[in-house]
């Protein structure tokens, strides 16, 4: 599986991590993830932003892409570039996230008065990225791309 | 539904085959182990291990080409952490006889090579080459899981 | 055998605050552990709560939803929250939810006790 522009695929390095579904493990993408930005050179306040991110994103694979089912996988590749780091973590769709999912700006005097007190991953990984894109894989996973800049 | 205990507990990790990546092996595989209690000073040991082992695949196994990969499969089977690290093969391993010792290195005897598979044999409770699934080599290495505060057995 | 619990949480008291220590993970396996601190210092009449971080590299979501719980029972009960020893990413995340209109983020311990101290 030849790339057709060999010096693009030479300037990417791509690392992928195949986890199970079990909670817990996204501490395993967070510190892959924040090893490989370290040694990009992002600051550390960049790097402990991409972990909250990648945390967010794993956690959602597994909880509800995946439903906790732990023989499932949860796929995260790390793409090193020059002048950026691209994350993308996708699961294998037990549960498609809703298109309302992705654009919610939850308030908390709101969350008060619910039950349920979450729904802040999604919004975190929005404003913490510079880029970040939901989409669905032809097999039906979920998939999340985001991307962090190097600035000089 | 149940899930056998071994998927439950395994990763995988696949990396350029570019010497630098066997650091972030490293912080892979002791945020894996850490999951388990694995005692601090063993999970340094691992990372010594790991990266020698990930060292000899990019080198020897991929002969330096940076267009292959490493893979590593992690898993935590009866109570032992075994690591498998499989290469493509462009140099198939070759038993080279008993690693020189210690002090026949210092002493300028033999060349720095095997240096790693030394450091691997001393420092994890089973190790060597194992038959693999492809044409690659597979590079076997254990540690028995001693857990430390209190957890396991 | 799984290490799915890394977060130890213990409660003193120090001059009239109730300080319920946080060392390691808030995330969902941390719930029971913080509402257990909570409702056991509130039981004790609490009225000043300091909810003192110690070496947390990992806060997700799911832990800030337990704390925004935590900041709805100590309005319900008429209680006074602040939040201290947190990274400065983990304070910024804690302005950026929110949870800074509802508590007060300090520091370290000292800087919160004295926050109290200047309400009373």
């Amino acid at each position: 599986m030849r790339d057709e522009t060999p010096q693009r695929a030479f300037l990417e390095k791509v690392i992928e991590l195949r986890l199970p579904s079990k909670l817990g493990y996204e501490r395993v993408a967070m510190d892959t993830a924040s090893s490989l930005a370290r040694r990009m050179g992002f600051a550390t306040d960049r790097v402990d932003s991409l972990k909250t991110a990648i945390s967010e994103a794993v956690t959602n694979a597994i909880e509800h892409g995946n439903l906790q089912d732990a023989a499932m996988k949860v796929v995260v590749l790390l793409t090193a570039r020059e002048d950026e780091l691209i994350v993308s973590v996708a699961d294998q769709g037990r549960q498609q996230l809703s298109q309302a999912c992705v654009f919610t700006r939850p308030e908390i005097g709101e969350a008060f008065g619910r039950e349920d007190k979450g729904g802040w991953g999604i919004w975190l990984i929005r404003e913490l990225m510079d880029e970040v894109e939901f989409t669905t894989a032809p097999s039906g996973g979920n998939q999340v791309r985001m991307v962090i800049h190097l600035e000089p | 539904m149940s899930v056998p205990t071994s998927i439950q507990t395994s990763m995988e990790l696949s990396l350029p085959s570019e010497l630098g990546f066997e650091v972030i092996a490293r912080d892979a595989i002791a945020a894996f182990a850490r999951r388990f209690g694995i005692a601090a000073d063993r999970i340094e040991d691992l990372k010594t291990v790991l990266s020698e082992a990930c060292i000899n695949a990019i080198e020897h196994g991929n002969s330096l080409q940076p267009e292959l990969r490493v893979q590593i499969f992690c898993r935590l089977e009866n109570e032992r952490l075994i690591v498998d690290v499989i290469d493509h093969g462009v140099v198939p391993f070759v038993i080279q006889g008993t690693p020189l010792s210690m002090v026949d290195k210092i002493a300028g005897l033999g060349s720095l090579r095997g240096m790693g598979l030394m450091l691997i044999s001393q420092l994890s409770d089973e190790a060597g080459f194992v038959a693999g699934t492809g044409d690659g080599n597979c590079f076997r290495f254990a540690f028995c899981c001693q857990y430390t505060n209190g957890f396991g057995h | 055998m799984m290490l799915e619990d890394e977060l130890t949480v213990s409660t003193r008291e120090r001059d009239e605050v109730a300080v319920i220590d946080l060392v390691g993970d808030v995330t969902t396996f941390a719930e029971e552990k913080i509402n257990t601190a909570y409702r056991e210092v509130t039981s004790k009449g609490a009225r000043l709560v300091l909810l003192n971080f110690r070496q947390n590299d990992y806060i997700n979501s799911a832990g800030i939803a337990i704390l925004i719980g935590i900041v709805t029972e100590v309005n319900r009960n008429h209680q006074k929250l602040a939040v201290s020893g947190l990274s400065q990413h983990f304070q910024k995340i804690f302005r950026m939810v929110g949870l800074a209109q509802y508590a007060g983020i300090y520091q370290d311990e000292e800087e919160a006790l004295a926050g109290f101290k200047s309400l009373t």
